[in-house]
């Protein structure tokens, strides 16, 4: 694994890039329609809950042993049978994820730059973009995380700098008792790009220098998420107040389009809408290579075995390609409807999401103790 | 990776200009593009009457367009067919007159629209024509090769300072109605230009005829229809009730019985709810009004006492204004001047455990108004 190594700091910043996918997807629309002016302040409030299973993940990754990935980790705790339901449950979970991605991410150019367009067309050049993602080492993948980085986060900077002008108090003010119990509704999606983002670099954790575990660095990275989301939060809910960003089905690319920069430029959202094809190629790549990679441990190869090139399909690499098209097709027929999207979007993926990592986790937690002790 | 990560560059660049069909349609030709900058929409035999228009160049005047059917993309794709020399680009309209018909059967429609419209922005200022249709606005305004878009960006202007109407954003349109059930948007009314031309410069009749169109204060939109404008003096109370007070002029009668002119220059307001036993009982509002002496036409000698009397005349002309206001919001029933989020935010938990809805409470509050003027300056005159 030394060719394959990177630092965590360079883990957490693909975490982070990732995350930048479900975060303009979920986060501004849907809490406010959960958790109305509260809503800037759900990723907050996500916080504590967010933090302990961060700490119960860092615990977990301790258990490790060298080079172990999540897949691995479940396999060795699990034992046999049980571990490779998981990994099987893990694998076909990524390859939905990624479909997923491919779909969502589709959907949106559609309906923001490319109005009379199908949003297979997107789904198949993306489909084709990750497999090669998929097909190249992981190391670069985290090495693209850290050239765009600068370039996503300024940009998202620039954004709620010019959007502050157009904020409103009373769209944001007054908090209320009465608003508690939907702020903490709220929560859920902000708790679902933590821990999502989270999850996955786990099918990557292997790949690192450092010793396992790192719950400081954990916790510095989610604070970091957390006020990127609760930024987009502030523009979003405090331009257009809770009421109009509920029914928007991207509030954040439509403030994008009101901005005008120094009175001469205008409707940039176009531009915006496509920089976010970045981090759609980042999270389905990652997640076409970890469905891949638990498929390959069920099939008894060893999915961490060096290989020449990218182009390499030996030593059950051939999965790749096969998962490619299985994610891309499956991208093209899921969710047809705009509405059966927005319930896959909004319950159906979090929902999985959430279960997945507030069960597995503890889980292999337990069992991991047990067995040392 | 190199090679995806420049695949991905190509892609970005590749997609917007060539491809597929549906890409492919974005791709204008520049020569061919009519920019469209003004929207109008009326109501027209259950259906919707369109009408667009472009800016004027040296060359040739301004492009208007106007067409019916039975939904605004129905009426779009007839321009579109009938202008097919020219492709309609609508992603820079600058504003959406509204007709009062099409605003008095309800606006929902057409907020909806904005909403969905990948082209329209959210902040799209609305305009209600008082007394006329936005086609007759979009097709007649102006005149000597200029349109409705060059008059409107001299209304733009005119309303970022004037104290008397304001521009309203459709997003915030949109919010009020939906938070307060009601919301107010920007009255404009269309006028025959000639009128002023004929005075100002003594000549004929022009053959032509063309419109003016000028702000007017505020309509009133409750649960998303027309129900009401807003005079002149009541808009300018709007101003000090929002804290958004701009340049407008009152005229009083000085001591002398002569006629004063006075420019608002500033001012605002604070609300407070009054709460008796829990029950939202009434509203005290103290206005706080800044002016200029602007103009005067008595013969009286204009010392202190002489501007004391004018700055109590202020005070209760202002509060004449202010009252008026909040009693139409009361009679209307319809909280357009956003009072609700102010006694939310003065006691949320009382707020919540109101037993109606702030809007039909409006009617049973009593107002406490005090007003307190101060001339600021005099101009280039010593008064006193």
């Amino acid at each position: 694994m030394g060719e394959e190594s990177y630092s965590r700091t360079q883990l957490l910043t693909l975490g982070t890039i990732i995350a930048l996918t479900p975060a303009l997807r979920l986060f501004p629309g849907q809490t406010a329609a959960l958790a109305g002016r509260a809503a800037w302040l759900t990723a907050v409030g996500a916080l504590p809950l967010g933090l302990a299973w961060l700490f119960l993940l860092s615990r977990l990754l301790r258990l490790r042993q060298a080079g172990e990935n999540l897949p691995e980790l479940a396999l060795r705790l699990l034992g046999k049978a049980a571990g490779k339901a998981v990994v099987a449950g893990l694998g076909l979970w990524a390859l939905l994820y990624a479909a997923f991605v491919l779909r969502a991410g589709a959907d949106r150019l559609v309906g923001t730059v490319y109005p009379h367009s199908s949003p297979w067309v997107f789904a198949l050049v993306m489909g084709a973009l990750a497999l090669a993602g998929a097909l190249a080492r992981p190391r670069s993948l985290v090495r693209m995380a850290r050239l765009l980085r600068p370039l996503l986060l300024g940009i998202l900077g620039v954004l709620f700098v010019f959007a502050l002008p157009g904020l409103r108090l009373d769209n944001l003010w007054p908090i209320t008792v009465g608003d508690l119990l939907p702020a903490l509704k709220g929560t859920l999606p902000a708790l679902d790009i933590y821990s999502g983002a989270a999850l996955a670099l786990c099918f990557l954790v292997g790949g690192t220098k450092e010793t396992p575990g790192g719950f400081r660095a954990l916790a510095a990275w989610v604070l970091g998420i957390c006020v990127i989301l609760t930024a987009l939060s502030l523009a979003v809910t405090g331009s257009f107040g809770a009421e109009l960003a509920a029914t928007l089905a991207r509030p954040f690319f439509a403030l994008v389009r009101t901005l005008v920069f120094f009175r001469t430029v205008e409707r940039v959202e176009a531009l915006v809408v496509t920089l976010w094809i970045f981090p759609d190629f980042l999270c389905a790549s990652l997640f076409l290579w970890a469905g891949q990679y638990c498929l390959r441990l069920l099939l008894g190869q060893n999915p961490r075995a060096p290989h020449r090139d990218s182009l390499d399909l030996g030593g059950g690499r051939w999965l790749i390609p096969l998962c490619a098209v299985a994610v891309t097709g499956l991208a093209i027929l899921l969710a047809p409807q705009p509405q059966q999207l927005e319930r896959w979007s909004r319950q159906l993926i979090p929902a999985i999401n959430l279960a997945l990592c507030f069960t597995l986790v503890p889980v292999l937690y337990i069992v991991g103790r047990k067995k040392q002790t | 990776m190199r090679t995806v990560f420049t695949l991905l560059l190509c892609l970005l660049l590749i997609l917007p200009l060539a491809g597929q069909r549906g890409a492919h349609a974005n791709f204008r030709e520049l020569e061919q593009l009519l920019v469209i900058r003004t929207m109008g929409l009326d109501e027209f035999r259950g259906g919707v009457q369109l009408s667009l228009a472009s800016s004027g160049s040296s060359e040739r005047g301004p492009k208007r367009l106007q067409a019916s059917g039975t939904s605004v993309t129905a009426a779009m794709d007839r321009l579109s067919s009938f202008s097919y020399e020219e492709d309609l680009f609508c992603a820079h309209i600058e504003q959406l007159l509204i007709g009062e018909k099409e605003a008095e059967a309800g606006l929902d429609a057409a907020l909806a629209y904005i909403e969905r419209s990948p082209e329209l922005r959210l902040d799209l200022p609305l305009y209600i024509i008082k007394g006329g249709t936005a086609t007759d606005a979009v097709m007649n305004v102006g005149g000597g090769g200029q349109g409705i878009c060059e008059v409107m960006e001299a209304v733009h202007l005119s309303l970022a300072r004037r104290g008397d109407s304001g521009e309203t954003p459709a997003s915030q349109v949109i919010r009020d109605n939906e938070r307060y059930g009601a919301a107010l948007i920007c009255a404009l009314v269309c006028r025959d230009a000639s009128e002023t031309e004929q005075s100002a410069d003594g000549s004929g009749e022009d053959a032509t005829k063309p419109l003016a169109a000028a702000p007017e204060g505020y309509a009133v939109l409750r649960d998303g229809k027309l129900c009401r404008y807003l005079t002149k003096e009541q808009s300018i109370a709007v101003g000090f009730l929002k804290n958004r007070v701009g340049v407008a002029e009152v005229q009083l009668r000085d001591k002398y019985g002569g006629m004063a002119v006075l420019e608002l220059t500033g001012g605002g307001s604070r609300i407070e709810p009054v709460w008796t036993e829990g029950v939202l009982a009434g509203l005290k509002i103290q206005c706080d009004v800044r002016a200029a002496l602007v103009e005067t036409r008595g013969s009286g000698i204009q010392d202190e006492a002489y501007l004391d009397a004018l700055t109590a005349a202020l005070e209760e002309q202002v509060a004449r204004f202010v009252t008026s206001t909040v009693e139409a919001s009361k009679a209307l029933e319809a909280d357009f001047l956003g009072l609700a989020a102010i006694v939310e935010r003065s006691d949320p938990a009382a707020y919540q455990a109101l037993p109606q809805p702030f809007s039909a409470q409006l009617p049973g509050l009593e107002l406490e108004l005090t007003v307190s003027a101060r001339l600021n300056h005099a101009n280039d005159r010593k008064d006193v």
